[in-house]
């Protein structure tokens, strides 16, 4: 069954944004990039479709809205949260100070820095997207020290794209 | 039937080819425009009728145009150069409707432009507004009021402000 290709432009850019850090990143397996609606994350004796492995980045619309621009284009406001999610597996207890902070680094160096088209230096597939502004949750405390010892970061990134 | 009339369907058009046979192309980069086409009245009274009476006199013309900055594309570098420059100027019809919509009203003529502004937002897109005044080309075309006549986009010609 061939993919489907989605027409809604805050899904496609989210479709984009996935294939973009995927080249970037070269996630080497299990750990990957997709774009999804919602996304079920099983503790470790899960069913083997929840289970995580390795170091997830998923892209999820949340919010679009639109304006005239000018006579022929609209002005789509896109909003669409990153989530970068890991186990800590290396050991017993709490993840190292240190391990966490690579977790940290990535999230801001791959997808805040990373996503943050400019004018000057355009999204490679639309010169008519740039960043707007974004916000980030470094990490949620609770997954980490929980039994499920789950490094879980979300970005709320804005972008603004001129649509035909 | 009626129409609503909104200004994202009026249309700016911009002349390709000469006055006598005009190519019209759409600048669809036109966000806002504001027409103003008032006249000036001059006073005639007399003993003979207990009434103030008046002649239009002078049409004071001024167009105002919003533009989304684009530098890539030649519709706007046409505005900006006849903006920058002292003695370029554009032939233009200015419709409150499209070309093909029979009834719409609107100007024709030769403009000068000004810049009158360019807002540069830190985050917000980038408009450049410009101020359009008549002038005269070298065969002495100033400014028409035209109506469409048909949808293939032919005008009627309602009246010519300079006489």
């Amino acid at each position: 069954m061939p993919l489907y290709t989605p027409t809604t432009p805050t899904v496609l850019l989210c479709q984009r944004l996935a294939e973009y850090v995927r080249a970037a990143w070269h996630p080497i397996a299990p750990s990957g990039v997709d774009w999804d609606f919602f996304k079920r994350l099983g503790d470790a004796d899960a069913l083997a479709s929840s289970k995580l492995d390795g170091r997830q980045v998923l892209f999820f619309p949340t919010r679009y809205s639109w304006e005239p621009m000018d006579r022929a284009s609209n002005g789509y406001d896109h909003e669409v949260t990153a989530l970068v999610v890991e186990r800590y597996t290396d050991g017993p207890g709490d993840p190292p100070r240190d391990w966490t902070a690579a977790r940290v680094d990535f999230v801001h160096d791959r997808i805040v820095k990373g996503l943050r088209f400019v004018q000057s230096a355009p999204a490679p597939w639309n010169s008519n997207l740039v960043s707007r502004a974004g916000r980030a949750e470094v990490l949620d405390v609770a997954k980490l020290v929980g039994t499920g010892r789950l490094f879980y970061a979300t970005v709320e990134l804005e972008f603004t794209e001129l649509v035909s | 039937m009626s129409l609503l009339v909104i200004g994202a369907e009026g249309g700016f058009y911009q002349n390709g080819g000469t006055w006598g046979q005009p190519v019209w192309a759409e600048n669809l980069l036109i966000k806002d425009v504001k027409v103003n086409l008032p006249f000036d009245f001059a006073e005639f009274t007399d003993r003979s009728v207990a009434l103030k009476r008046y002649k239009k006199s002078l049409a004071d013309v001024a167009v105002q145009a919003t533009v989304r900055a684009d530098p890539t594309l030649a519709a706007y570098q046409a505005l900006v150069l006849a903006a920058l420059t002292r003695n370029t100027f554009l032939d233009l019809l200015i419709l409150n409707t499209k070309r093909t919509v029979v009834g719409g009203v609107g100007v024709r003529g030769n403009f000068v432009l000004s810049m009158q502004e360019e807002p540069q937002v830190l985050a917000d897109g980038v408009y450049t507004t410009f101020d359009l005044k008549p002038t005269d080309d070298a065969g002495g075309n100033i400014l028409y009021a035209v109506q469409v006549a048909d949808v293939a986009g032919a005008l009627s010609t309602l009246s010519n402000f300079a006489y």
